[in-house]
């Protein structure tokens, strides 16, 4: 090891366990001093860099934890109580809110503004529903998975724009892909295709429901519709 | 649940101390870098569960404490204030606990660039390894030890550019 490459090890890691480095030290007393002389300049740059920590941080970060998680509990009991209400009706009602103006919305929007507005429940879901436990809440609609179309990681009726519909979540290849069900005699006006910024969508007409599908703009829907339509049948 | 909370309650006795002086030195700022540490520590408990070994769980804080200071400049793009006064003035506020020699590298600390003051800062707060720090960084080995050299370097000619002068002046 020449002494440019000593001296360069040595000052990017003073206490470097490097083999050739101990070893030149171990040949000279110089290469030696100038380690020690390293290593003390970094003793006063590890002091310099102590700065206080804040008196009580500790207690503080765990403090806030525990509020944090009594939240969730509360949020999560309430959830259990009532199944449609809390979470999803605030949602549902957000984007009610929002739509009030523009009643009479194609059912596109309807859809981009309820993932939009439940974004976070999107990527936070992870339940991992069974074809039969869609099927009892899709029963509503009339409507039957003949097989699972995949990982369902949520699950719920929703409020939109006043109706009762049924949002459900699949995770596959192409990332996370909502679908809505909403009764064919609500108001809404049928786009076959829409999208915007970040999603994009398509809608089916059935003669008892309205299905749309929405999936992030950069991994197209695929096949997933195709798979939905031949998968789902609905009663006559 | 409780052992989640335990776990949790271990990783901030561990390490709250290194994560909040990384976040000072990233930040320049007491309030700034507390609120940052508050929030990392929040975001760890919700992922708790993917936090795997507890050997690499120091890192993992480190990654996501970089990732919310990185979330708070794309908030406050807009109102950004000039960072050099600003740390001029918050290091005063650490005069009493530090001496005079301790000051004058700490103001060394703050006159280097950030790429060569963030590894320096994750090698001796963090105490990691060049090859963590290259992953926390996402940069080869190789980069990170030549930054490693030349922010020691650096710091060294300038407190001895400063000394020099100070004998000159005294």
């Amino acid at each position: 090891m020449d002494d440019l490459e000593f001296r360069r090890t040595v000052y990017a890691d003073p206490h470097t366990e490097d083999a050739q480095v101990k070893q030149s030290a171990e040949q000279d007393k110089g290469k030696q001093a100038f380690i020690d002389d390293m290593r003390a300049f970094d003793g006063k740059l590890a002091n310099a860099l102590k700065v206080p920590v804040p008196e009580n941080l500790c207690e503080r970060l765990i403090l806030r934890q525990s509020l944090e998680s009594h939240k969730q509990d509360r949020r999560r009991t309430r959830w259990h109580i009532a199944m449609a209400a809390s979470v999803a009706f605030a949602v549902g009602l957000t984007v009610h809110m929002l739509y009030q103006p523009f009643a009479g919305d194609s059912i596109g929007t309807y859809s981009l503004a309820h993932v939009n507005h439940g974004i976070d429940h999107l990527y936070n879901a992870n339940e991992n529903n069974s074809v039969d436990q869609l099927n009892v809440k899709l029963a509503r609609f009339g409507g039957h998975f003949n097989s699972a179309m995949g990982k369902a990681i949520f699950s719920n009726y929703c409020d939109f724009a006043g109706v009762t519909s049924l949002h459900l979540i699949f995770e596959n290849e192409l990332g996370r892909i909502s679908v809505f069900v909403t009764p064919a005699d609500a108001d809404f006006k049928f786009v076959e295709d829409f999208s915007d910024e970040h999603f994009v969508g398509k809608a089916l007409a059935y003669e008892r429901a309205m299905v749309t599908i929405v999936g992030d703009k950069d991994k197209p829907l695929g096949d997933f519709t195709q798979r939905l339509k031949d998968n789902i049948s609905w009663e006559i | 649940m409780a052992s989640k909370q335990k776990r949790y309650e271990a990783l901030v006795k561990a390490y709250h101390g290194d994560i909040y002086r990384y976040a000072y030195w990233l930040v320049h700022d007491k309030d700034i870098a507390e609120d940052i540490v508050q929030e990392t520590f929040l975001r760890a408990w919700k992922a708790l569960d993917s936090l795997e070994e507890e050997s690499k769980a120091k890192a993992w804080l480190i990654t996501i404490l970089r990732r919310e200071n990185a979330r708070r400049f794309e908030r406050k793009q807009l109102n950004l204030v000039d960072i050099d006064d600003h740390a001029v003035a918050d290091i005063q506020g650490l005069t009493n606990e530090a001496s005079m020699e301790q000051q004058l590298i700490r103001r060394q600390i703050l006159k280097l660039s950030d790429e060569y003051r963030d590894p320096l800062l994750l090698q001796v707060v963090g105490g990691f390894s060049g090859e963590e720090i290259a992953d926390i960084l996402s940069l080869n080995k190789n980069t990170v030890m030549t930054r490693l050299f030349r922010a020691r370097n650096q710091l060294k000619d300038n407190l001895e550019t400063n000394q020099t002068m100070g004998q000159l002046n005294g």
